[in-house]
């Protein structure tokens, strides 16, 4: 079973410095080549760029993922969405959560990766607190009462 | 030695013979651009180039082969029935053809060159605006050193881009597009959005609290180890 990441995510997390806290929480994760498109645009970090073909591995998939497309989702999201039903999904765009939510899809968010990550010791709160605010500065805002929440669970008093 | 020249039209992939859009086009001359991909003069090689010329827009390939032959001069065998696109081919052609030539004297002349022509054939708009709007045309092409048309055409295309951003924004906003689609829409990268949303203080993580509580325990279970 594998855990496929979206392209956001990535994104994301090479913004902040931290894209390695993925394999440090999930070990070896998949893309696809759509999601992998949308990440290397050049602009990304030689850690990411080193990731892929090492601990990122990119899968190609079959199948027509315009009809995910169709309903709001960028081409790698909506590959995502041609996946085995059993694997599991990072993804955080409401969108896109929308669609893993009908489809019954194993997903989780960031988010609640980085605070299990906190729960389990892998992570500690005070790197958490500092990609959390990373994230945020480097144009991944987090919702008022959703940054509440999760600095609580990263410990901040 | 023998140097021919065959210009061969052909509308690419995604390209009408009679419908703008599709390529980027870079004012490149030609002949820098041949004399830099004809150096290595190897079999098959590929040079691609492009030119600006009047209402239309050229994007040329040109696969060199060793000559098996000789084509005395530039000619347009174009499949097209459109008669402009014809008389800008053999434009082109004329264009071309003295810059081309002396590029391959210059690197031994001894291929036969294979020129692909993606054009487009711009259409003609015709949009009623103000007095005033037209001196401010007029006054910035004379600073841009420009014509009208151009300057027009520049700021047609300026105010595109940002009516699509706007739209893919307030689409993004009502979450009828996810952050990708977004970009895709408007053009720009995943962080190019991203930075756009987020300075119009737009969140990308607005999911429910319950649903971060649902994350969490079910993300408990998928850690490594």
């Amino acid at each position: 079973m594998r855990v496929w990441v979206d392209a956001s995510v990535l994104i994301g997390l090479d913004l902040a410095g931290e894209v390695r806290v993925l394999k440090e929480l999930l070990g070896r994760v998949s893309v696809t080549p759509e999601v992998t498109r949308e990440v290397r645009t050049g602009r990304e970090s030689q850690a990411l760029r080193s990731a892929f073909g090492d601990w990122i591995e990119i899968v190609r998939l079959r199948g027509d993922r315009r009809r995910w497309e169709a309903l709001g989702l960028g081409p790698g999201e909506a590959s995502l969405f041609l996946t085995p039903r059993r694997d599991r999904l990072v993804l955080d765009d409401a969108p896109a959560r929308t669609v893993a939510e009908a489809e019954g899809r194993d997903y989780v968010g960031l988010l609640g990766l980085l605070i299990a990550g906190v729960d389990r010791k892998v992570l500690a709160p005070a790197r958490a607190r500092s990609l959390l605010r990373r994230l945020v500065e480097s144009g991944f805002r987090v919702s008022a009462d959703l940054q509440g929440e999760v600095l609580r669970d990263f410990g901040e008093p | 030695m023998s140097l021919g020249i065959c210009l061969i039209m052909a509308a690419g992939p995604g390209v009408d013979t009679n419908v703008a859009g599709h390529h980027s086009v870079h004012a490149v001359s030609p002949v820098a651009s041949i004399r830099q991909e004809a150096q290595p003069l190897q079999p098959r090689e590929v040079a691609a180039f492009h030119i600006a010329s009047g209402s239309f827009r050229w994007s040329a390939v040109v696969p060199m082969i060793p000559s098996a032959g000789s084509i005395a001069s530039p000619r347009a065998a174009s499949s097209t029935s459109s008669r402009p696109a014809r008389a800008a081919i053999s434009r082109v052609a004329s264009c071309v053809a003295t810059p081309f030539r002396a590029a391959f004297h210059a690197t031994g002349g001894d291929r036969l060159i294979y020129m692909a022509f993606h054009y487009i054939v711009m259409k003609n708009l015709q949009v009623r605006i103000e007095d005033e709007d037209i001196d401010a045309l007029d006054a910035l092409a004379e600073d841009m050193r420009s014509t009208r048309s151009e300057v027009a055409r520049h700021a047609l295309g300026e105010g595109m881009r940002k009516l699509r951003m706007e739209k893919a924004l307030s689409r993004y906003l009502n979450l009828e597009f996810s952050l990708a689609r977004a970009a895709q829409f408007a053009g720009v990268t995943i962080r190019e959005m991203a930075e756009a949303a987020s300075a119009r203080g737009i969140p990308y993580f607005r999911y429910s609290v319950e649903e971060l509580r649902r994350d969490r325990e079910r993300a408990a279970g998928w850690l490594k180890g």
